[in-house]
């Protein structure tokens, strides 16, 4: 085998390394931008795309094709995103001759396709919310408010929307489609009615291609940004054991019923009383895997390989531990986590037992403007939910990274809070926790000082002979 | 040299100090360990920050920092009083109000695309749109004033 990984930032890195451990050669794709990015870097070969934005790298199926044919790759790793839920993508794969690492264009049309899924789901017996296609907003309006607007092609929370109010729901549907084109081009978006407050659980699979699955647990994905998560930890805090095996179990009967092959995973939410309804399967390996890599001690991504050459399912690990993960990205939570692309000029990878980091750049890095805000994720294992906070505070107290603003200061602060160390954390829950929350006095301390020495080094203003643009003395207005 | 600041919303004066900076808050006094780097980052406490125009990032965070002491006013550019400006670099995608119009208070006044996000700019407070300095399509720089309220 010879694997062309399509895709980039993180999660090329992390199957570029499994690739590596395998022993199997590999290819990176890149855009413009990402010329001299860390998975660039990390390939044994690297092909380039055309300019940044993902129409015409990323996205760009016949460019991959021909970057495959240049280097005699034999196989195609999607990742996650852009082309990884496309089964026309898949099917072009398979049809120049290419091993695809994912389930069939079959198998993905029939899960990964939002629509066609809940009609399965619905056929299999699953319970699942009111929905529909969006046509027009008036069919919209039939399910009634609050509802949630979703892109049909992808997940992520790209192209999602959240619709309480009748004059809100037009334009909500013109950004989502919008949204949705550019992250998977298809803009054909899906509304269900809104159930909350949920928690967002969703199941681990892995399918042989020929109907066996395996259930790897049951993850917890609540702590969400616009409907994106930031935390994800394995097993789900207080679910009854009979609760994630029935989730289990309803992964695994979709699974079957469409001789699923790979890895996946299948969304539900589940309401305060336990009660669960499907939501959607992503059809491809997630961002928050390597959760559920710690606690089963598998390689997923390595599974992924196996499965696409027509291995076998390995056998059901023990699960040990819980586990539990941080998504840094350049984002600010204080002014509604807003991205923030720009220059790494430091990282400081956390390290030490139990800690895994995995990262898409490097110190000195520049994340682009043109994709999304993810740096890294640092994951803990431990034996129980309070030893795995513990080490991930520890872990994030360790980091450091500047240059942009991340989320790792408002996640090690979540860990102290009593709402999220009690599980009682549901999908519209951060948000509102996070614009509410004080700084602390010791960041302000610190940040007074920090000021007061920059100023120092500036000298004062009237003294200084040309201030330069990042001298703290070319202060602009700030909102009163 | 000693300053007075107000960050994040909460008056501050410090010092400096053998080997770091003295920060009084209200009744608590901390002196806090100040360096460089032979690369140039500051080490505040031991872990490094960045000092912007206006504020200070530090663990991830952004601070709005300003002075609050009786300074010369400074030669720099400031942005007008009541403008919004661009959070982060990005492109427009649409500008949802006009010169003239009222607007109250969480309104979304434009929307930016940056890392495949889109990301709405609500105003701070009730107003009236004085300017606007953004179309769809064009390219913005963080802290580039997009929109100016009056009272």
């Amino acid at each position: 085998m010879k694997l062309l990984v399509a895709n980039r930032g993180e999660i090329a890195v992390r199957v570029l390394r499994a690739a590596r451990e395998l022993g199997i050669p590999s290819v990176a794709v890149y855009s413009e931008d990402d010329r001299e990015s860390l998975h660039v870097r990390m390939a044994d070969e690297a092909e380039a795309l055309g300019p940044a934005p993902g129409s015409t790298s990323y996205l760009h199926g016949e460019r991959i094709l021909a970057a495959a044919r240049r280097t005699s790759a034999t196989a195609v790793h999607p990742g996650y995103g852009f082309l990884s839920e496309r089964p026309d993508f898949a099917a072009v794969v398979q049809a120049a001759g290419l091993l695809w690492v994912g389930p069939s264009p079959a198998a993905m049309a029939a899960l990964g396709d939002k629509a066609a899924a809940r009609r399965t789901a619905q056929r299999l017996g699953l319970a699942v919310t009111p929905g529909l296609e969006v046509a027009e907003a008036e069919s919209v309006l039939a399910l009634g408010l609050p509802v949630v607007i979703k892109a049909v092609a992808g997940g992520g929370g790209r192209g999602m929307r959240i619709v309480r109010h009748e004059s809100e729901l037009a334009d909500a549907i013109r950004s989502a489609g919008r949204e949705a084109t550019a992250a998977f081009g298809d803009g054909r978006l899906y509304a269900e009615r809104l159930i909350e407050p949920a928690r967002h659980v969703e199941v681990q699979v892995l399918g042989d291609g020929r109907g066996g699955a395996l259930a790897l647990g049951v993850r917890e994905c609540s702590v969400q940004r616009r409907g994106q998560k930031l935390l994800e930890e394995t097993p789900v805090p207080g679910l009854p054991t009979e609760v994630a095996a029935a989730l289990e179990h309803d992964a695994c009967t979709l699974v079957r019923e469409v001789a699923y092959g790979g890895a996946g995973t299948v969304e539900f939410l589940l309401g305060p009383d336990n009660r669960f309804s499907f939501l959607e399967v992503n059809t491809r390996i997630q961002v928050e895997h390597g959760i559920t890599e710690l606690v089963t001690g598998l390689d997923l991504v390595a599974e992924q390989l196996r499965l696409a050459a027509g291995g076998e399912l390995p056998l059901r690990p023990e699960a040990r531990g819980h586990a539990i993960e941080a998504r840094i990205c350049a984002e600010d939570p204080r002014r509604g986590f807003a991205p923030a692309p720009g220059r790494i000029l430091r990282l400081r990878a956390p390290a030490g037992p139990g800690v895994r980091f995995d990262a898409g750049v490097a110190e000195g890095d520049t994340l682009p403007e043109a994709y999304d805000s993810l740096i890294g994720k640092v994951m803990a294992l431990a034996p129980s939910r309070e030893a795995a906070i513990g080490r991930l505070g520890r872990a994030l107290d360790e980091m450091e990274v500047a240059g942009v603003p991340t989320t790792a200061g408002m996640l090690r602060a979540l860990l102290d809070e009593p709402a999220f160390l009690n599980g009682a954390v549901h999908t519209r829950w951060l948000e509102p926790w996070c614009a509410a929350r004080p700084t602390s006095e010791a960041t302000i301390v610190a940040a007074a000082a920090a000021y007061a020495a920059a100023a120092v080094a500036a000298g004062p203003p009237d003294r200084a002979a040309t201030p330069t643009p990042t001298s703290p003395w070319t202060t602009l207005g700030r909102w009163p | 040299m000693a300053l007075k600041l107000r960050v994040a919303g909460v008056e501050a004066a410090t010092r400096h100090v053998e080997g770091g900076v003295e920060v009084r808050l209200g009744d608590r006094v901390e002196v806090v360990a100040v360096s460089r780097r032979p690369d140039g980052t500051l080490l505040v406490g031991g872990r490094p920050a960045d000092v912007e125009p206006g504020e200070v990032s530090y663990c991830g965070e952004r601070i709005a920092v300003v002075e609050v002491l009786e300074r010369p006013a400074t030669a720099a550019p400031r942005l007008p009083a009541g403008a919004l400006s661009a959070p982060t670099p990005g492109t427009v995608a649409r500008v949802l109000v006009a010169v003239g119009d009222t607007v109250v208070s969480g309104q979304p006044l434009l929307v930016l695309v940056a890392m495949k996000t889109e990301f709405t700019l609500s105003a701070p407070r009730a107003g009236v749109v004085l300017s606007v300095n953004a179309v769809p399509g064009a390219s913005v720089r963080a802290g580039a004033p997009l929109v100016e309220l009056g009272p």
